[in-house]
């Protein structure tokens, strides 16, 4: 997942991206879910996010083990990840533990950034994994609708 | 003979009914079931209302229809069980049910 943010940048040099976003200003702007693009991009550019995204990319992950698995402050995991969700990239689940008490769990929603410049616009697209539980995706699908 | 005929016809109906019923209801109940831990993983409304309303338009007509074909007889109400009473408790539940999905539809989060 960090590989899409070096990309990200390398297609488009901080001196472009202003440009752009200033064309942008006054036109409406493909963006997922209540992010912009410019929060995106500073989003992936922060380590502890993309850390973040690329441990729960294989299996979802509690706060408390990400924050030993990224070496970061319980604090910092709950920000990333907050900012993660909102911007679609991430997906909070609460897992249901035998004597029924419950936990969060994250799981890397994103599988494709991708960012395309059409006729003075930019289109900023986020493309999600199918959740791996077949329960979670009939709530994504239900929640699409 | 003809009498005797008739009994057991009547009683292969009723295990074919009993058996394609609980088919369904084992169908419905898997759907109901991955519904519901999706409320319970999702933290979701939307999804805790389909639950219900699947539940009540697929499980609860079968489960009357299963007990209207087992007790019918032993309540008395004789023939109108049939052509009233069931068929209008379960177009209720079935009402309810289409409720709580279209409820769930406008539910925003």
């Amino acid at each position: 997942m960090s590989g899409t943010a070096v990309y990200v940048h390398a297609v488009f040099p901080a001196q472009k991206i202003e440009y752009v976003f200033y064309l942008n200003r006054n036109r409406p702007i493909h963006v997922s879910e209540d992010c912009s693009p410019s929060e995106l991009f500073a989003l992936l550019d922060d380590e502890y996010a993309r850390a973040i995204l690329t441990a729960t990319s294989t299996q979802s992950m509690s706060a408390k083990s990400l924050s030993e698995e990224c070496d970061a402050s319980l604090p910092t995991v709950y920000r990333r990840a907050d900012r993660l969700i909102e911007c679609g990239l991430l997906a909070e689940r609460t897992e249901v533990v035998e004597d029924g008490h419950h936990y969060s769990v994250y799981e890397a929603q994103l599988d494709r950034l991708t960012v395309e410049l059409d006729d003075g616009e930019l289109h900023v697209d986020v493309e999600e994994t199918p959740a791996d539980d077949v329960a979670d995706r009939f709530t994504d699908m239900w929640e699409d609708i | 003979m003809l009498l005797q005929f008739g009994v057991e016809q009547a009683y292969t109906d009723y295990l074919i009914h009993l058996a394609v019923t609980l088919i369904a209801m084992m169908l419905a109940l898997y759907i109901v079931f991955q519904a519901f831990r999706g409320y319970r993983r999702n933290d979701s409304q939307r999804i805790l209302f389909l639950a219900i309303g699947l539940a009540l338009l697929t499980l609860a007509p079968f489960a009357l229809s299963i007990l209207g074909a087992s007790l019918g007889n032993s309540l008395g109400l004789g023939p109108r069980l049939y052509t009233f009473y069931l068929p209008v408790a379960s177009r209720l539940l079935e009402i309810c049910g289409l409720g709580c999905i279209l409820y769930s539809l406008f539910i925003r989060n």
